[in-house]
């Protein structure tokens, strides 16, 4: 494993944080009064759903660069970034229903975040397939790189889609009274130190997997 | 210890007219946890395989 020790320094940072960031959620932040304990979902739920952005953002410039050097260590930070990104897209998805139902008695509301949202995750779903089915070569490489450019136009829509359609159920500003906020930080941090760890265990895993399947066609 | 029990009393209680939705609350952090140890055994399935 060649990031051996920033692995490990990760995952540890990232075992503390979360272990903090439950506490703060469980014991140390307040009861919201309109919808109950349910509320504290948002404590995992809008980090997820800003640790999705900055993957996705990554495997963008990846594909990009990759495309333009044809490097292949591009195509694997491309890919490793996209896999973490589904997976936090994902987290959103499933939390997010289950506030939505308890909070406002519906678990989906064809609406523009959600919608966007949802188009979101089967275009990137859309992208492992392409890579699944694949022989794995640079023509395919190529192709994911270009679904990876085009897919990520959605998420502006996505971060805009409140200001510009309206929402029934998401508000376009949310006030948080301070021991909020700083559990809102602590999950903030939590949730990237834990996608930072996927990130780098996932790329190494990709890499060696490459050395190894190198090694193989010389052998 | 104070602090903790109170907390959880806060957690258990809620205010007067708050509904209790703990319910949902653990699916929901019982479901961030099913994501993250399925995702996880799919990446340990993976590193035992280049192992």
């Amino acid at each position: 494993m060649p990031h051996r020790r920033w692995s490990i320094l990760l995952w540890s940072l990232a075992l503390a944080a979360n272990s903090a960031a439950l506490y703060m959620v469980f014991l140390y932040a307040p009861v919201e009064v309109q919808m109950g304990a349910v509320q504290k979902i948002f404590y995992y739920h809008v980090p997820s759903a800003i640790a999705c952005y900055v993957l996705l953002f990554l495997a963008f410039l990846f594909s990009a660069l990759y495309l333009w050097r044809e490097e292949p260590l591009y195509d694997h930070l491309a890919h490793s970034a996209a896999e973490v990104g589904w997976v936090f897209i994902t987290l959103v998805l499933v939390t997010g229903p289950i506030w939505g139902h308890s909070a406002w008695g519906k678990w989906w509301v064809w609406e523009p975040r959600l919608t966007s949202f949802l188009i979101l995750w089967l275009t990137y779903s859309a992208y492992f397939l392409l890579r699944l089915f694949s022989r794995g070569d640079a023509r395919a490489a190529k192709i994911a790189a270009v679904v990876a450019i085009v897919a990520f136009f959605d998420v502006p829509i996505v971060h805009k889609a409140i200001s510009w359609w309206g929402s029934i159920v998401h508000p376009r500003k949310v006030v948080l009274e301070p021991a909020m906020r700083w559990t809102f930080f602590a999950g903030l941090a939590s949730v990237f130190l834990l996608a930072a760890a996927l990130f780098l265990t996932r790329f190494d895993i990709q890499r060696a997997e490459a050395l190894r399947a190198e090694k193989e066609e010389w052998a | 210890m104070g602090v903790i029990v109170q907390k959880v009393l806060l957690l258990s209680l809620g205010a007067a007219g708050t509904p209790d939705t703990r319910g949902s609350l653990y699916l929901g952090y019982g479901a961030v946890a099913a994501v993250l140890i399925l995702y996880g055994a799919y990446l340990f399935a993976r590193w035992r395989r280049i192992r």
